[in-house]
């Protein structure tokens, strides 16, 4: 079994970076590797669970998410025929008999309970009907295309914060006190402080325009002009689209990760165990890497679970600066225009990513301290 | 795509020219009008183009099942709205008849002097029956669409772009640019620098802080929009049932000033007829008068010191209406000594607002022509008409809008639009007419055969690339 878990682990981590680095050159990744990793992380996840013997708390954890995923669609369901308006009010009225035909077309004509009724078991089904503005189109396929989009920008996001994040706050904290630690939390807290639709503009017009090199220095931005070497400015065409847009989504996680990393390393290094890891007169780094750190990464894991969420499903304001055809700005139309199917399916594809990924935020905390607890 | 007919951009009042159609002739009565189909037209597979299709376009979008939302214009056929409204099971019985594979013909309930300009608008397309039957809602995904105009669809990246190829079977002009790309971009500011990174050739919807530069670059293109921008008042509530206060109003609200606030090239409007449509006229509706707005507020009855009115402004969050809004309360305060609240609304709880829940009793609308002619302008005024939601009625004004609509001969028509215009905008004014909009498009200077127009169309086939 263990044996298992390992081989399958590692095969995915594997495949996970031969995915990310062949994404990368190409912006495409064949689907033979994409199945074979979706079957490794899957195989590990499920032989990893019932080796730590977590078996029965995550069927527990399911069955109370189909719980709480009927109340959540219920709930959406009856709010948002609470909203005034609806899906087909517009500057241009339509007169009576074209509304009642519209709405006979949409099922909109049927009393409530029946709607309610025809709405839950078309998701049993695995049915999201069609939306209401974006004709012809089926909600099941506006989120085919438009959720990898959003998935892929978070999760480069998200490699970058932790990758930045939890590094610098390492660093402060090992430094703690000194001016690198300064100027590393001067650094997270500018981050934080940020917001992305400045953040934004900011980067385009260095990265993208060249900016100030076009007036100090014309030739050479003309140089690089001739060369290509300026980023797109919006769109999702190539890997190199990938570079504004996921520095601008991860630049304000990963100064929260790095403050998070820093507060709960400086915890962590005064507790009696790092105490005796050094009277036993391990090296410094050793006592950081071995003991400090895999410890202090509990408060950051809390974090992650709606971050990784939230990320993954999309940003709103980087995903319109940069015209990138994600699923954030249907989350937000969707309610500007009642577009009650679609609004619908999106809050439940939020839900389930997150309770997934709390789900896996509580398996990796027994992961990472098997004192803990998990029920 | 292309219709039986086609608006000649380049003309100046947009006349209809032929298409699909070669030629087309109106009995004498004016309820019969035939058209005659080129026979050189071919789909993008091969098929020949008859007026099966054109018949086929009407079946469809008139079928309650459809339950297409812009046929509203398609009514003036007969039997389509009984039709559309499910009275009228047999489509025989509507006003759609094929003659022969090269004849159409369309009997109309009344009179319509621009009928041609309807067989424009794009609900009226011919569709091709066989694909959307075999494909379903996937009829209009790249690999299964069959189209006949100057470009076909080849790759529809869903919420990304569009790509176009020449489509060497056209019957028309041969298009001198192979591909179009069309890039989906949200918002204006990215439009605006994907434009000025050079990376795409046209734009429209300039973010408006960014006009005053915009406006002195040779890029930039303007065109006067047939889009009305209106206030209009709940007349059957208080205050606004009286009509002596409705014309004050009226009186008192400069336009210029509004325009001015606005600073982004919208045009003043004082008649109901936007400029540049047969019937609009400078001299018609009431002028800004402050002297004659304080006499008429007088005989309203009202006193703004004694008992001051209780008015409310409403309009959807939006920057623009915003300023709107603050000028007229600005002007109507400094002019009429009146307090206006204003309140800003979310889209559709405002649209639901305007259906009769709502606080406000003044409002803001708009109206985009669907064709360039001033009947899709009178008609939304009509008593009964969906968009009158002012709760105003009046039957000489609807007398004289049917009247207009039928009305051939071009000085009668003029004539019959001002007595109708002096009824909505001096006599009983609902409504006060603010602004007619703008078309404001960026053009790299390597695109030569660009037209600016009032409709804001394109013919993106007629246009070429400078070497």
């Amino acid at each position: 079994m263990r044996v298992a878990v390992k081989i399958l682990s590692y095969s995915s981590v594997v495949l996970g970076l031969a995915m990310i680095l062949w994404d990368l050159s190409t912006m495409y990744v064949p689907r033979i590797l994409n199945l074979s990793f979706g079957f490794c992380l899957l195989g590990s996840l499920i032989t990893g669970i019932y080796q730590q013997g977590l078996a029965l708390f995550v069927f527990k954890r399911f069955a109370s998410s189909v719980v709480t995923l009927f109340v959540i669609a219920t709930a959406t369901f009856l709010m948002l025929r609470l909203l005034p308006g609806g899906p087909f009010d517009d500057e241009k009225a339509l007169a009576p008999h074209i509304k009642k035909n519209i709405e006979a077309k949409y099922g909109l004509h049927l009393p409530l309970h029946q709607q309610y009724y025809n709405h839950m078991s078309g998701l049993l089904t695995g049915n999201l009907g069609y939306s209401y503005k974006y004709e012809g189109r089926e909600v099941s396929d506006i989120i085919k295309d438009a959720f990898p989009v959003s998935f892929k920008l978070g999760f480069y996001a998200l490699m970058l914060s932790f990758l930045i994040g939890v590094p610098l706050g390492l660093l402060a904290a090992a430094r703690h006190g000194t001016s690198v630690d300064s100027v590393a939390m001067i650094i997270a807290i500018s981050g934080i402080s940020l917001p992305s639709f400045l953040m934004a503009p900011i980067l385009i017009y260095i990265f993208s325009f060249g900016w100030p090199l076009d007036i100090l220095a014309p030739s050479v931005h003309q140089r690089l002009l001739d060369w290509n070497v300026l980023l797109p400015a919006a769109l999702w065409h190539s890997p190199a689209h990938y570079i504004l847009p996921v520095l601008t989504l991860g630049v304000r996680p990963s100064a929260f990760i790095a403050r998070l990393t820093r507060s709960s390393v400086l915890d962590v290094i005064q507790s009696d165990f790092v105490r005796t890891a050094r009277a036993k007169g391990l090296s410094e780094k050793v006592v950081l890497y071995q003991h400090v750190l895999r410890n202090s990464l509990i408060p950051v894991l809390t974090y992650s679970g709606p971050l990784v969420a939230g990320i993954l499903s999309g940003s709103f304001v980087v995903e319109i600066i940069f015209a990138i055809p994600g699923i954030a700005k249907y989350f937000v139309q969707g309610v500007f225009n009642r577009d009650y199917p679609l609004i619908m399916a999106l809050t439940l594809l939020f839900s389930v990513m997150l309770i997934l990924a709390n789900l896996i935020v509580d398996i990796l905390y027994k992961v990472i301290d098997p004192r803990i607890e998990v029920s | 795509m292309d219709g039986l007919v086609a608006f000649d951009l380049t003309s100046k009042d947009l006349s209809p020219k032929p298409a699909l159609a070669q030629s087309w002739e109106v009995s004498e009565d004016g309820l019969t009008w035939t058209f005659y189909l080129r026979k050189d037209v071919v789909w993008s597979d091969d098929a020949p183009f008859t007026s099966q299709h054109v018949l086929d376009a009407f079946h469809r979008i008139l079928n309650p099942e459809t339950a297409a939302l812009a046929v509203d214009n398609l009514f003036v056929i007969q039997n389509a709205v009984e039709f559309n409204s499910g009275k009228i099971k047999n489509f025989k019985h509507v006003g759609v008849s094929k003659l022969d594979d090269y004849k159409i013909q369309f009997r109309l309930k009344a009179p319509v002097a621009f009928f041609p300009l309807i067989m424009a608008h794009h609900t009226t397309f011919p569709i091709r029956l066989d694909i959307i039957k075999k494909y379903g809602d996937r009829w209009i995904e790249p690999e299964n669409i069959v189209t006949l105009g100057p470009y076909r669809l080849i790759h529809w990246h869903h919420d990304s772009r569009l790509i176009f190829k020449r489509n060497k079977t056209y019957w028309g002009v041969k298009p001198k640019v192979p591909y179009l790309i069309f890039y989906i971009v949200d918002r204006s500011s990215t439009q605006l620098r994907m434009f000025e990174r050079g990376k795409i050739d046209f734009i429209k919807d300039l973010p408006s802080s960014e006009i005053a530069r915009l406006s002195q670059t040779k890029e930039y293109n303007r065109s006067a929009a047939l889009r009305l921008y209106y206030y209009a008042f709940k007349t059957n509530k208080k205050p606004f049932d009286n009509v002596y206060l409705r014309q004050a109003l009226a009186y008192a609200i400069d336009r210029h000033e509004v325009v001015k606030v606005l600073g982004s090239g919208q045009e003043s409007l004082y008649s109901w007829i936007p400029h540049g449509l047969t019937g609009h006229s400078d001299t018609i509706g009431p002028r800004f008068d402050v002297v004659k707005a304080r006499e008429l507020f007088k005989s309203s009855g009202y006193d703004s010191q004694k008992d001051p009115i209780k008015i409310t402004l409403g309009f959807n969050s939006d920057e623009k209406h915003k300023r709107v809004a603050e000028n007229i309360q600005s002007q109507l305060k400094r002019n009429l000594g009146l307090k206006v609240e204003l309140l800003s609304e979310e889209w559709k709880t405002f649209l639901s607002g305007l259906r009769g829940t709502s606080a406000y009793s003044i409002f803001r609308l708009g109206w985009v022509a669907d064709y360039p002619d001033p009947h899709t302008f009178m008609a939304i005024m009509k008593s009964h008409a969906p968009n009158n939601r002012t709760g105003w009625r009046n039957s000489r004004y609807d007398k004289l809008v049917d009247r207009g609509v039928a009305e051939t001969d071009f000085k009668k028509r003029i004539q019959i639009y001002n007595q109708a215009q002096k009824i909505l905008l001096q006599d009983e004014a609902p409504v006060i007419p603010l602004f007619t909009e703008v078309n404001q498009v960026l053009v790299s200077q390597r695109i030569q055969g660009f037209h600016p127009n009032r409709l804001d169309l394109y013919h993106f086939h007629l246009m070429e690339i400078r070497k």
